[in-house]
């Protein structure tokens, strides 16, 4: 290569790890201001306006993840006000693979909606400004470094999440919503009380300053409870896992793909954010057993439900409560030696690759949903010549979920495996496996429904309506991408290695 | 060392792996026309391995690392390998794709180099084979498409560096095997296809927990750092016996064999070419990389291998003796020439000053053993003219270790490494095993003249007959030359020892007892069928006597109930399972007499219900909360424990 | 006692209140007033924070408390609106579930008041007449299958 060319990828370099600092409030504001400008106008006057906006927000994702992968960890301070009246916008390796997956699902999503929405004659006014406050306030949580800006965007998450779920607005969403809205708003005041707490012992709200200042007492203790018990609730970690499938399955399938992938997730995020960053000290062998355990019943309780439900879109949502579980075997086989970073980056890595395989999973529902006016597991026999395209997305997305090699899923799973075989942890090594063959029970329960001859005297009465082309490709591309997750995952680790938590960085030397 | 770490060769390397798979979609989805296109340029895109293979053959030098394949050692004093350098030496191509699984990594080294070649040549005859002979198939494009896919993984395999690429090429590799053994689509094929997922998918969970083990203690090391890896863990006696086993599958040791004669014929020829060629060649590689044979002495398994060993060449010769098809008897000779490879790992886990001969022996032997049994299973295309067996003697001839031929030079090697470890025993027995080998040869020569003369199925070739006379032509002349230029180029005095006239005498004895022996026994036959018709009837009409030879052979060869008496192909597989149904049935009809009992509910039916119950007391609000507080309490009083 | 020290204690107590009534509650309204006052002892307690200080205010929990205040109102809005949608479409001001697994729970946090609450307090509103009270008795199963999927 000679050294013109060089020079020039040196400054190219230079110049978006530059524009990514410029970037970070923008992957915020730009779908929030696009949300505004939508709500104002109006989406029938302006069409083209939520996919330009989602487009900016990609592209300034893509501009703030090369400046993470390129120049590390980018920090911005709001107004140039500085902590603890600023608010600061941190972006680590970590969150820059979350807006990763937020982006990519954020635009299918966005690109799906229009005509799912459309089709089933439900008001898409209403779901732009909704979905792209969602996706700012996602991004928002992502890289937020201050524990009451994370407060806000938890409400925000909460007040964006309930009226889509309620979209249908019929007995059964509606409900949904309710509960879903009571349970997260006792999760995010007792997150607030945790906070309130935290201020009090620390003094400050910086997310890696309380983390430096926090001593293991009994404050420390009881915010931790409150903090992990809201959150918790808020992403439906078992037991407080029970407003996730009415609200998830009775949501229009754009937006059960968003919640089930993105905000629920994100939630999840935060446990494993706060815990590694801002609780080390209280993260002992019993604390991680008993969080460890949760995750532990959640993997198999959400795979036995989802194995004795008659419809698909409920098969799908209980089959997130048992993903999550995964996310928190990290917090047990963190805090050995052994097995710290093949955890953390297999717990990361399940986030992104589950994100993308259960939105895949929930648009080729959407997509049955739509061909068929219903997703009753009974009636989907003999459907695979018709939609085949969509049963190959939700075949490659069960694929994934429980972790059929090669795909993302074998991977996120096999580094979470030979991190607690290392540390000889056989339980969490026997739950992991277990985990993985349960899952295949439900998803080839749903594919042999799926792949069956139509019962003998079977006729059509309606012929599936005609899926527009952009909703029978969307979903197949995201489970292609949790497929190429599976066959090159160099990239995505290294980008999670750019400011990962000290509690993993110390065994490295 | 990496002479040519960035040599531009180097990018042939991910080239080679993808192109097939590049392919595969085309050939499967193309249709008639494109596909068949598709299928030749993955037959031409064969060719492209000869690139690197070649390269590094070339290189001054560039074989000499074959020895320091084991480990390091200082082997100065062995003849034929005489000279050859440890660790350090041997030109080397690699390739590095850090984004790519867990950091694929890709090397040439001398030993893959002769793989490589082993791969290209078959390769290229097969899959041309395959277009030629598949055309009229209405499910080619699967067929070719699962080729393609098995090829690519195969190539993988002899080019990983690195545990975790290794490991995926290799599952991968048994895994798109499956389409080609059933392809088909017969019961017999579909039966072969049960037993050989069986086996595999067992033997990958014996792997897989070994390589899962490795993994725990170095992450996804280098593949050369494997041996040292598994010699310093502390359950390292497990985790041989683990490789061991599970390659062994592959390897169709005995009595792990049983797929390999039911999978062999049930593939179309050109699929068992490659079956029988390469695919178990997989084992060899997997215990050539893996095993940590150059570092340490390890008695029981080198006990257990080299007994299995003699087993398998023994035992596989003697059931291939009985079979009445051609391709089952080119799969027990598989079989029985695995057992020599099995016994040159035995003893390199016994000695392991002569791991770095005997791997370099094995390697040569595989290369030999990969082209002549290739070349005998695509002659099987001639099956049913009276000229299939001209095509198949020369590499049966020298499958049987012929005086001058290429076995002859790959069995020098096999006895250089009894001598290097001081085992008579071993020579002595390769010979037998040469004896043994003879008359199977023979065996299956006489089926194949016997078929062309009884079934004769002239004129069923049309388009393409020169064709696949053109491949098959090839890999004879391969498997006869391509031996002999390799032991010229690696081992020039291996060559000079192999033209001595002892050596000669050493290979040509088996071979002359052999033929001695089957001229005794036909002439003992016609003897014995001369005494018996003359003692019947003093006819003495020679226009019938072919009929009457199989009469007598029919007769005196069938059970009490006018079953021809032969062993089943997978010998003990037919019985075992067998027996296991009649073994279900009996069960079941004692529990069916047994009194009668309380009617148990279904285990599904009580755990729903049980799920059910549980998720209807869950989902109040009330309850939520509840358990919001027991989380709340329990959390912070572990926390506090915690700061205490 | 300090006053901030009683303030935090009052908060603790409104705590208390709050998850008590989110939890033994069925009326949807009594549960987002609870959910209220649970928000209101959180304030409390940040207000009590800022006078830790015997010389001077901290602004910080000031701001948070006016932050929270909006987000308090907006929720608790929004809540209000899905119970009244709620209501409008089911005539029920509680969740369905409530109703069938009340007998499942605990009998101590179920007691007679609250039960006799949701009787007086759960009846149809006047413009609608009894016709839901055969639907309600069918159970959650069904309804989810019968409503189909969006």
């Amino acid at each position: 290569m000679s050294s013109e060319f060089a020079d020039s990828g040196l400054m190219t370099a230079e110049l978006l790890t530059a524009s990514a600092e410029l970037a970070l409030p923008l992957v915020f504001f730009v779908p929030l201001l696009t949300a505004l400008l939508v709500f104002w106008v109006g989406s029938t006057r302006a069409p083209w306006l939520p996919p330009l906006g989602a487009a900016l927000t990609v592209a300034a994702a893509v501009v703030l993840i090369f400046g993470v992968a390129n120049g590390g960890p980018q920090s911005h301070h709001l107004g140039g006000w500085q902590p603890p009246l600023g608010i600061e916008l941190y972006a680590d390796g970590f969150a820059a693979v979350m807006i990763a997956l937020t982006a990519v699902v954020g635009l299918a999503v966005t690109l799906y909606a229009g005509p799912y929405l459309r089709g089933k004659g439900l008001s898409l006014e209403h779901f732009w400004p909704l979905w792209l406050i969602q996706w700012a306030t996602l991004n928002g949580i992502f890289i937020s470094a201050d524990l009451f800006n994370l407060y806000v965007m938890l409400e925000l998450l909460t007040l964006t999440g309930a009226p889509l779920a309620a979209m249908a607005a019929d007995r059964a969403a509606l409900s949904a919503a309710l509960r879903y809205m009571l349970l997260a708003l006792l999760g995010s005041l007792a997150y607030l009380l945790g906070v309130a707490l935290l201020y009090g012992a620390t003094g400050s709200l910086h997310l890696q300053e309380v983390g430096a200042l926090l001593e293991a007492d009994a404050t420390a203790a009881i915010a931790a409870a409150l903090i992990t018990a809201g959150l918790f609730a808020k992403a439906a970690i078992f037991p407080l896992h029970i407003w996730l499938m009415p609200a998830h399955s009775n949501a229009p399938a754009p937006a059960s793909a968003a919640l089930s992938a993105l905000v629920a997730k994100a939630v999840v995020y935060l446990v494993l954010r706060l815990w590694l960053w801002v609780f080390p000290v209280l993260l002992t062998a019993p604390m991680g057993w008993l969080i460890g355990g949760i995750g532990a019943v959640a993997i198999v309780y959400g795979a036995v439900q989802a194995m004795r439900q008659p419809r698909l879109k409920p098969v799908i949502a209980y089959s997130t409560i048992a993903q999550f579980g995964y996310l928190l075997l990290l917090l047990p086989l963190v805090v050995l030696p052994a097995a710290a970073l093949p955890a953390w980056q297999g717990a990361a890595y399940h986030a992104v690759v589950h994100g993308l395989a259960k939105a895949a999973a929930f648009l080729a529902a959407g997509n049955m949903i739509y061909a068929l006016g219903h997703d009753r597991l009974e009636g989907l026999r003999g459907l695979t010549p018709y939609l085949s395209v969509s049963m190959l997305a939700l075949a490659l997305a069960f694929a994934s979920l429980m972790g059929m090699p090669p795909t993302g899923g074998f991977l996120s799973k096999w580094l979470l495996l030979s991190g607690a075989i290392a540390a000889e942890q056989w339980l969490w090594a026997a739950v992991v496996i277990v985990g993985g063959l349960l899952a295949a029970v439900y998803a080839f329960r749903v594919l042999a429904y799926v792949h069956a001859a139509p019962p003998s005297g079977w006729v059509e009465l309606r012929a599936p309506r005609r899926l527009p082309r952009i909703m029978e490709w969307t979903p197949v591309v995201l489970a292609l991408l949790a497929l190429l997750l599976g066959v090159s995952g160099m990239p995505l680790l290294q980008l999670l290695a750019h400011g990962a938590p000290e509690i993993v960085t110390q065994w490295a030397e | 060392m990496n002479i040519a770490a960035s040599h531009g060769v180097a990018w042939w390397l991910p080239v080679l792996a993808l192109l097939p798979l590049l392919l595969a979609p085309l050939i499967g989805f193309g249709g008639p026309r494109w596909g068949r296109r598709a299928g030749w340029l993955l037959a031409a895109s064969g060719a492209l391995l000869l690139i690197p293979a070649l390269w590094v053959v070339g290189q001054p030098g560039g074989l000499v690392g074959l020895a320091g394949l084991g480990g390091p050692g200082g082997l100065g004093g062995f003849g034929g390998f005489g000279g050859l350098g440890g660790e350090a030496s041997g030109a080397r191509l690699t390739f590095e794709l850090p984004w790519l699984l867990l950091h694929v990594r890709l090397q040439v080294d001398a030993a893959s180099a002769l793989l490589l070649l082993l791969t290209a040549l078959l390769w290229v005859a097969a899959v041309a084979q395959a277009v030629v002979t598949t055309a009229a198939d209405r499910h080619c494009g699967r067929f070719g498409a699962a080729l393609a896919v098995t090829l690519a993984a195969f190539t993988t395999v002899v080019l990983a560096a690195d545990l975790a690429t290794f490991y995926f090429a290799y599952a991968t590799m048994t895994l798109a095997a499956y389409p080609l053994i059933i392809h088909q689509q017969t019961p017999q094929a579909q039966r072969a296809g049960r037993v050989y997922l069986a086996m595999a998918v067992l033997a990958e969970g014996v792997l897989l927990s070994a390589v899962l083990m490795i993994a725990g203690a170095a992450g996804n090391p280098q593949l050369s750092a494997v041996p040292e890896i598994i010699a310093a863990h502390p359950f390292s006696d497990w985790l041989v016996l683990l490789l061991g086993v599970g390659f062994a599958v592959k390897a169709g040791a005995v009595p792990l064999h049983v797929w390999l004669p039911l999978a062999h014929p049930a593939a179309p020829i050109p699929a068992s070419a490659l079956l029988s060629g390469l695919l178990v060649k997989a084992a060899l590689v997997g215990w050539l990389r893996l095993l940590p044979l150059g570092e340490a002495v390890w008695p029981t398994f080198a006990a257990a291998a080299l007994a299995v060993a003699v087993v398998t060449v023994l035992y596989a010769n003697l059931v291939g003796l009985t079979q009445r098809r051609a391709k089952t008897v080119l799969a027990y000779s598989t079989v029985s020439q695995m057992g020599l490879l099995i016994a040159m790992v035995g003893l390199a886990a016994l000695v392991p000053a002569a791991a770095p001969v005997a791997f370099a022996a094995a390697l040569l032997f595989a290369v030999h053993h990969g082209l002549a049994k290739g070349a005998l299973f695509l002659s099987c295309a001639f099956a049913g003219r009276r000229s299939a067996w001209r095509y198949a003697l020369l590499p049966a001839l020298a499958l049987a270790g012929a005086p001058l031929s290429s076995g002859a030079v790959a069995k020098a090697g096999l006895k250089e490494v009894g001598e290097a470890a001081a085992l008579e025993a071993l020579v002595l027995s390769l010979s037998f095993a040469s004896l043994l080998t003879t008359l199977l040869m023979a065996r299956l020569l006489w089926l194949l003249y016997r078929q062309g003369v009884e079934s004769p199925q002239e004129g069923e070739q049309r388009g393409g007959e020169w064709l696949t006379r053109a491949t098959v032509l090839f890999t004879v002349a391969a498997s006869l030359t391509v031996p002999w230029l390799l032991a010229g180029r690696c081992c020039p005095t291996l060559l000079s020892a192999a033209l001595q006239p002892s050596a000669l005498w050493a290979a040509a004895w088996p071979l002359l007892l052999g033929s001695a022996l089957v001229v005794a026994a036909l002439f003992g036959g016609y003897a014995l069928w001369r005494r018996s018709l003359k003692s019947r009837s003093g006819n003495r009409g020679d226009d019938h006597t072919r009929d009457r030879i199989r009469d007598y052979i029919d007769s005196h060869s069938r059970d009490s109930r006018g079953q021809p008496w032969t062993v089943p192909e997978g010998d003990w597989i037919k019985p075992a399972l067998l027996g296991g149904v009649r073994l279900a049935r009996r069960l079941r009809r004692l529990w069916r007499r047994a009194p009668p009992r309380p009617p148990l509910p279904a285990w599904g039916v009580v755990g729903a219900r049980w799920s059910a119950a549980i998720e209807s007391r869950l989902v109040a609000l009330a309850m939520a909360g509840a358990l919001f507080l027991v989380l709340v309490l329990g959390i912070s009083v572990l926390g506090m424990w915690a700061g205490r | 006692m300090s006053q901030a020290a009683f303030y935090a204690l009052v908060a603790g107590a409104l705590t208390g209140i709050g998850i008590y009534g989110l939890i033994t509650q069925r009326h949807l309204l009594r549960r987002v007033l609870a959910v209220n006052i649970l928000g209101s002892s959180v304030f409390l307690l940040l207000v009590a924070l800022a006078r830790r200080h015997p010389d001077y205010v901290d602004p910080v929990p000031h701001a948070m408390v006016l932050t929270g205040i909006v987000i308090a109102v907006s929720a608790t809005a929004f809540a209000l609106v899905l119970a009244r949608r709620y209501h409008a479409a089911t005539g029920l001001t509680h969740l369905p579930e409530d109703e069938e697994s009340e007998e499942a729970l605990a009998p101590g946090l179920l007691n007679r008041r609250s039960l006799a609450d949701r009787r007086s307090g759960g009846g149809p509103p006047p413009g609608q007449p009894e016709r839901r009270q055969g639907a309600r008795r069918r159970s959650d199963e069904d309804r989810r299958s019968d409503e189909g999927a969006q």
